[in-house]
């Protein structure tokens, strides 16, 4: 194997070589910011199935009337709403909520909070036992009112946006995949076409067809995992300055650049690689006839 | 007796349905041989040279070459026949993007041998053909006789068994052109068989070998080649 300094494979510097160069860069650095972006949210989507889908809120309105707000509810009857709450059966940790844990947990949502009428909320903990409807049924023989949210019920149209998003970003990874396959073919075609002259040489020296198939492969898998390469870390690194300069809009949230997450989309010029050196090895097999075997 | 490295009997090469370019082809040439292949232009040198160097297949006839019929081989075998041919096109074939160097080196790094020794050989060669201020220079900066020095180093720098030369000297002075003739010759003394296909008359009378004259894609002189 000549190294590919030296190698009469490789291609010359010319603009198509360039512009070849930056097209798979660009699909190295878009399919990187898919991936990301498909890792984030399913992270997030797990985050948040992880905290919330055992979580029931038991919610009882505030009644009012003439528009005076009835601030009759005491922790007496709170404490009498948690007793009630505790004969049903699949809840564990059962826990009153006061009116100023309310007031604080809906701060960050609603301006001027402690001026509205708050419910009574007790939150509890629900295992594969509890029936929500079976629950709401013997609850409201004594509060008619009561309203029973789980967290899996309050999160599903939530993250069913969620994950359709991570889908549609996986589909984009997989549509930049099958951009960059497209594209390694005709590049595997257009460097037949450039370098037959060349491969004709090689081949009337002695060259054989697997040697010359495994040169060109090698020379294309390097040289597509070098273009693809640099998109990531364009990618990696403008996704670092995003971070850093999105510290007041929380972006750090996204968790876009975890170190798992980083890892994996190393995949993405390798398997842009991949493909170029199967394309190439494929397409010369296939037009290796019309090349060189007149002699043969 | 010496041994037979080309052997050709009855052979025809048709390109397409319009006539054979060449027919009915028998001759042989013995191992450390030196011949000169003549004729006028389009008689058909070049396709006879690309016979020999397996560069086409015959579309009739036989064709030996180290005393093996290369019809019956497989391609592996072929790339292994072709290792022991060097060939100087008329075109040179320079690989434009190699250095000279690089271009005289390639059959020694295809061959896999080691760098210090590829370096030190092609060194060797270039300074011995009047290339040796020009090793790093791209084949665009070249004139037309140092790509053909640089072609001629590039082919004989593997010491090949069998070296088919087209038009060699076509782009050379006279002075240059018989110094190459001299390595040439150099390579014949050491046992590499030698088919120079040319037009000029200059080097045909200066260095008397025996020669191969076709015309009309037909050998004129055919039969045993020996020198």
């Amino acid at each position: 194997m000549i190294h590919s300094k030296h190698s009469p494979l490789s291609l010359p510097q010319t603009p198509a070589f360039r512009a070849l160069w930056a097209s798979q860069a660009l699909l190295g650095f878009m399919g990187t910011l898919f991936l990301l972006f498909a890792l984030a949210l399913g992270a997030r989507a797990n985050v948040w199935l992880a905290s919330m889908q055992n979580h029931v809120i038991f919610e009882l309105p505030i009644e009012t009337t003439n528009e005076k707000i009835d601030l009759s509810f005491s922790n007496v009857e709170l404490k009498k709403l948690e007793q009630s709450i505790k004969k049903i059966d699949g809840l564990n940790n059962i826990n009153g909520l006061s009116q100023d844990t309310i007031a604080d947990r809906l701060d960050h949502w609603i301006n001027n909070v402690k001026d509205l009428p708050l419910p009574l909320m007790v939150e509890a903990e629900a295992s594969d036992d509890f029936k929500a409807k079976d629950a709401l049924k013997t609850l409201r023989n004594d509060y008619p009112n009561i309203a029973i949210h789980e967290g899996r019920e309050a999160m599903k149209d939530g993250l069913s946006q969620v994950l359709t998003l991570r889908l549609i970003a996986y589909f984009l990874v997989i549509v930049t995949i099958l951009a960059g396959g497209a594209m390694s073919l005709t590049a595997a075609y257009w460097r037949l076409d450039v370098q037959k002259d060349v491969i004709d040489l090689l081949h009337s020296m002695g060259a054989t067809k697997r040697y010359l198939i495994t040169d060109l492969a090698r020379s294309n898998f390097i040289q597509t995992l070098a273009s693809a390469g640099t998109g990531l870390i364009i990618a990696i690194i403008l996704l670092a300055i995003m971070w850093l300069l999105s510290g007041e809009t929380r972006a750090q949230d996204i968790e876009i650049l975890s170190q798992s997450h980083t890892l994996w989309a190393l995949v993405i010029p390798f398997v842009l690689a991949i493909m170029a050196a199967l394309a190439t090895a494929v397409t010369i097999k296939m037009r290796y006839t019309a090349f060189i075997k007149r002699g043969e | 007796m010496k041994k037979t490295l080309v052997e050709f009997d009855h052979v025809g090469l048709r390109y397409n349905a319009s006539g054979e370019a060449l027919s009915d082809i028998t001759f042989r040439l013995d191992e450390g041989s030196f011949h000169f292949l003549t004729g006028p232009s389009g008689s058909g040198k070049t396709s006879l040279m690309n016979l020999i160097s397996l560069r086409l297949k015959p579309t009739r006839g036989i064709v030996k070459l180290f005393d093996e019929i290369v019809q019956t081989k497989d391609v592996d075998d072929l790339a292994g026949f072709r290792r022991k041919i060097g060939m100087v096109f008329q075109d040179f074939r320079l690989v434009e993007h190699l250095s000279a160097f690089d271009n005289v080196a390639l059959p020694l790094r295809l061959r896999g041998d080691n760098e210090k020794s590829v370096k030190s050989d092609v060194r060797e060669l270039m300074q011995w053909v009047g290339l040796g201020d020009h090793m790093d220079q791209r084949p665009e900066t070249l004139s037309g006789g140092q790509k053909q020095r640089v072609a001629i180093a590039r082919a004989v720098i593997d010491r090949p068994k069998l070296l088919l030369a087209d038009e060699p000297t076509g782009n050379l002075d006279d002075v240059i052109g018989e110094r190459l003739l001299l390595l040439f010759e150099q390579l014949n003394k050491l046992g590499t068989t030698i088919v120079i296909a040319t037009h000029s008359q200059h080097l045909l009378d200066r260095f008397p070998h025996p020669r191969l004259n076709i015309s009309r894609g037909t050998l004129i002189n055919s039969g045993v080649m020996s020198s």
